[in-house]
């Protein structure tokens, strides 16, 4: 699993979310896939209300995730984080 | 000479938890009951009661790692949930089964109804270890240990409840609150549905009927479960 961090505002995040929705076809009946990951307005978020994103070593191996992926980090739209940092945010305990 | 049609009836299929009654749902990861292409958990209770997933990113998989031969779903810790849009677990009386293993992480759910005020069924990671949550009290005090593949089970009563692990009798509380009716749905993978704590681990099975089982009746279930995944019940 490789998890992220969003540096850019939460219509970057849409954006990007909505272009890969696009190349794969959802929402799709055939597979009951209405979007490729949570949208902003349900994603999680760490301390400073910035969107954090985990997903799985296949999903990044996809040619236009891939793609993408490298421009956002290049572009500093995104970093990547460690993953204790995405469960830590994700898994507070009681 | 023809063989006996008595010698070509298949084998005796063994126990069938649809047998016992009060079933509330049924899930299996050992059959093709789970697709990870539609991201939907077709309950076998006959209730109707699937689990899905309409985001691939936050489906479990099918696991490359299997358990007694036994194919498992995987969930990453990460966002992996699959939810029932009713609160059907939210019942003054019920017993609860899971066939799982924790991978890491020290909260996940493995079958829950509950939101953010703990007063509802379920079997969950708490603090690393195996719990049962019933109506405001979980059973941490003695709770097992659940990094190697276990089957957790439990009664859920307005008055206690009682955690079994692989047979033998984990804890049991008095109640201390009244149950929590105000969600409205149930997840496999969380562990309290509003506060997230993702389950990073597998599961095999999850039975629950919606009334407390006899001794008899749980054991039948437990020596089921722990047959078919290669695990000691006493």
């Amino acid at each position: 699993m490789r998890s992220f961090r969003c540096l850019a505002k939460d219509a970057v995040y849409e954006q990007v979310r909505l272009t890969l929705d696009a190349a794969w076809g959802y929402p799709n009946a055939e597979t009951n896939s209405v979007t490729c990951f949570d949208p902003a307005a349900v994603a999680p978020r760490d301390a400073q209300r910035r969107i954090l994103l985990a997903v799985r070593d296949e999903f990044v191996s996809y040619t236009v995730a891939s793609e993408m992926l490298t421009q956002l980090l290049a572009g500093g739209a995104v970093e990547e984080i460690d993953l204790a940092t995405y469960l830590a945010a994700v898994n507070p305990g009681p | 000479m023809p063989m006996s049609p008595r010698l070509m009836r298949p084998r005796a299929s063994g126990f069938n938890p649809r047998s016992i009654s009060g079933i509330a749902v049924w899930l299996d990861g050992a059959d093709t009951s789970y697709s990870a292409s539609t991201g939907t958990w077709t309950d076998k209770s006959g209730n109707g009661q699937n689990f899905s997933q309409q985001t691939p990113n936050n489906r479990p998989i099918v696991s490359a790692v299997t358990q007694n031969g036994l194919t498992l779903l995987e969930f990453d810790g990460g966002n992996d949930q699959l939810t029932n849009g009713t609160n059907f677990l939210q019942v003054a009386n019920c017993t609860l089964f899971a066939a799982f293993r924790r991978l890491g992480g020290a909260y996940g759910g493995i079958i829950s109804s509950s939101g953010g005020a703990d007063r509802s069924p379920g079997i969950v990671v708490d603090n690393g270890r195996g719990a049962v949550r019933g109506f405001a009290n979980l059973s941490l005090a003695n709770a097992a240990a659940v990094d190697s593949f276990n089957i957790t089970s439990a009664t859920v009563t307005d008055g206690a409840t009682v955690m079994w692990t692989n047979g033998t009798q984990i804890d049991a509380d008095a109640a201390t609150s009244t149950l929590d009716t105000t969600q409205t749905t149930t997840a496999v993978g969380t562990y309290r549905q509003t506060a997230s704590n993702f389950l990073n681990g597998y599961i095999g099975e999850i039975i629950a009927y919606t009334r407390v089982l006899t001794t008899d009746e749980r054991k039948r279930v437990e020596r089921y479960l722990g047959k078919k995944w290669g695990i000691t019940v006493t």
